[in-house]
């Protein structure tokens, strides 16, 4: 069967109670496609995680933006994979590119995280990309495929992973990152899963785009055979964020 | 982003300006009171219990809990009986804050278990000082040696954590201790001392600050920190205050020892003339423990 379209809203370190009521609104009074077209997850901070799981719409889900690399415990100022599955919170970004710059996260750390997350029953965005420095040199699919690795030498069932490809080098540096080039980076991940995990893996993991997603240019991204959705950051704080789940339809026309 | 709510702002810097008065009430008037003797300055304390001298008792529940074992520990929380003169506050981990706040009594005030170095945006993962004064939590702990040594924060970004979150109203507890190899090599002293310089050299204002010691040669490594050992560390640390930040701040402030701490020994550590009080572990997550941790107050008074 055909990949299903994902889109995911990355709130990042942003909002209020008040911000939040207001963005659950939107989302909970938007027509969006139907469920069968599209999967859709927002992704609020920690502290706002129970306010929106009991307050969205059942047929948007909800991600934390990060976890812990094994069971809970005497670590401060960490939240568990097991915490989020009590809370009944499904999903979990891990590998974020702020994550991996800002906080030093490691590819294996990211990996154990991956397999520890997948391991407790969560379903996982594992984030991937290169930095301008690293695309400028040439070395674009070796960064993307060190960093997979890492994931892939760790787990060995791929159903609940959805691969998110950050192109780094376009974020705060003035470069824009057009679909086409998207589209490599992704048929090129695509192809490295067939090599290197399997023929069926590759077939139907979702590798979704990263990289500066808005209202006005989710379409054309969307129909790239090769991207499957979005990862989107401050425009899934945004109304437009409606539109962007609703380019999902472009994959079916 | 928008600015926090302004009257949760207003709130806590109502209770700010309360502490700062509190402070300088406490304050010694004359120089020559700085000498007086050990049973004088215990006395003296006691008498300053209004102010920021006021035993503080702080649970860290870590990285634990599930919503029953919360709702579980709030409810033992809410019936126990506590005495009045001591502050206390819990720290659940961030995505129980919303719970516990919403059903824990108003006497227990709310902690983070770290915050994000400056404001708010693109920092996925992390919880800014904004937010949290946003859902009122008036505390957070910072510098915690589980993160230091876990998660590798040193102490630069501690002391920045430390100024922020002030900055927005966000009351600190500032961790520092010393690793087994750091003590068996005589450096208890240079790696505390380093570690308040780092708060230090940020922090402008210690009124909203306490200091928890935490012995971390004596964490998971067999030995054993004595009433005495943590008194040690505690006084010098106060001397240390007095030295290079002011004598107004080094009796005003609350240095609480972060090492094992339970029922059995409570009473026997609050007896120590430099230890204001706890931040209490594995014990915070039992309620009936935890409320006989802050009720020891009652051995600082009979020790003063």
């Amino acid at each position: 069967m055909g990949r299903k379209f994902f889109v995911g809203g990355n709130w990042k370190c942003n909002g209020t109670t008040d911000q939040v009521d207001k963005i659950v609104k939107i989302l909970n009074e938007g027509q969006i496609a139907s469920t069968d077209v599209v999967e859709v997850v927002v992704s609020p901070p920690y502290v706002f995680l129970p306010v929106v799981k009991s307050q969205l719409r059942p047929e948007i889900q909800v991600a934390a933006q990060n976890c812990w690399v094994k069971k809970g415990g005497a670590f401060t100022g960490e939240v568990s994979a097991e915490m989020l599955v009590n809370l009944s919170i499904p999903w979990v970004i891990l590998g974020h590119s702020e994550r991996r710059s800002l906080l030093g996260e490691s590819n294996e750390f990211v990996g154990d995280k991956v397999a520890y997350a997948l391991s407790q029953g969560l379903k996982v965005i594992a984030c991937v990309g290169e930095t301008l420095e690293q695309r400028e040199s040439g070395s674009t699919m070796d960064v993307v495929a060190a960093q997979t690795k890492a994931i892939s030498e760790r787990i060995k069932d791929w159903t609940n992973v959805v691969v998110a490809y950050e192109p780094v080098w376009a974020i705060g540096t003035g470069k824009v990152a057009t679909p086409d080039q998207a589209q490599e980076v992704h048929d090129g991940l695509r192809k490295w899963l067939a090599a290197n995990v399997s023929a069926e893996v590759a077939e139907s993991t979702r590798i979704i785009y990263g990289g500066s997603v808005t209202g006005a240019n989710c379409k054309e991204l969307a129909a790239k055979p090769d991207v499957d959705g979005f990862l989107v950051g401050g425009a899934s704080l945004k109304p437009e964020f409606i539109d962007i789940i609703n380019s999902a339809t472009v994959k079916s026309a | 982003m928008a600015a926090p709510s302004s009257l949760a702002s207003s709130h806590l810097s109502r209770l700010a300006d309360l502490r700062r008065a509190g402070v300088a009430a406490a304050a010694p008037a004359h120089p020559q009171q700085l000498r007086l003797g050990c049973s004088r300055r215990r006395a003296q304390r006691v008498v300053a219990m209004a102010g920021s001298g006021k035993f503080f008792v702080g649970g860290n529940w870590k990285c634990n809990g599930t919503k029953d074992s919360v709702s579980k520990l709030v409810t033992e929380l809410n019936a126990a009986t506590l005495e009045p003169d001591v502050d206390v506050v819990v720290a659940p981990p961030f995505i129980y804050i919303d719970q516990v706040k919403n059903s824990l009594t108003d006497r227990i005030e709310v902690s983070a278990q770290n915050v994000w170095i400056g404001k708010g945006g693109a920092y996925t993962g992390e919880i800014s000082a904004e937010q949290l004064v946003d859902i009122g939590c008036q505390w957070v702990i910072l510098g915690h040696s589980e993160r230091r040594h876990v998660i590798g924060e040193d102490d630069q970004f501690i002391g920045k954590k430390a100024a922020y979150a002030l900055s927005q109203n966000v009351k600190v507890i500032a961790c520092i201790g010393e690793l087994l190899e750091e003590r068996e090599a005589g450096k208890t002293f240079d790696v505390c001392f380093k570690q308040m310089k780092a708060f230090a050299d940020s922090i402008t204002n210690w009124a909203d600050v306490v200091i928890a010691y935490e012995p971390v040669w004596a964490i998971g490594t067999g030995k054993v920190a004595t009433p005495e050992q943590a008194q040690e560390v505690h006084a010098a640390v106060r001397d240390w205050l007095k030295t290079n930040v002011s004598p107004e701040v080094a009796s005003g402030i609350r240095i609480i020892y972060g090492g094992s701490v339970n029922a059995a020994n409570c009473a026997e550590l609050a007896k120590k003339e430099d230890i204001d009080g706890f931040l209490v572990g594995g014990a915070s997550l039992k309620g009936p423990d935890f409320a006989t941790i802050i009720n020891s107050v009652t051995s600082k008074k009979v020790a003063a």
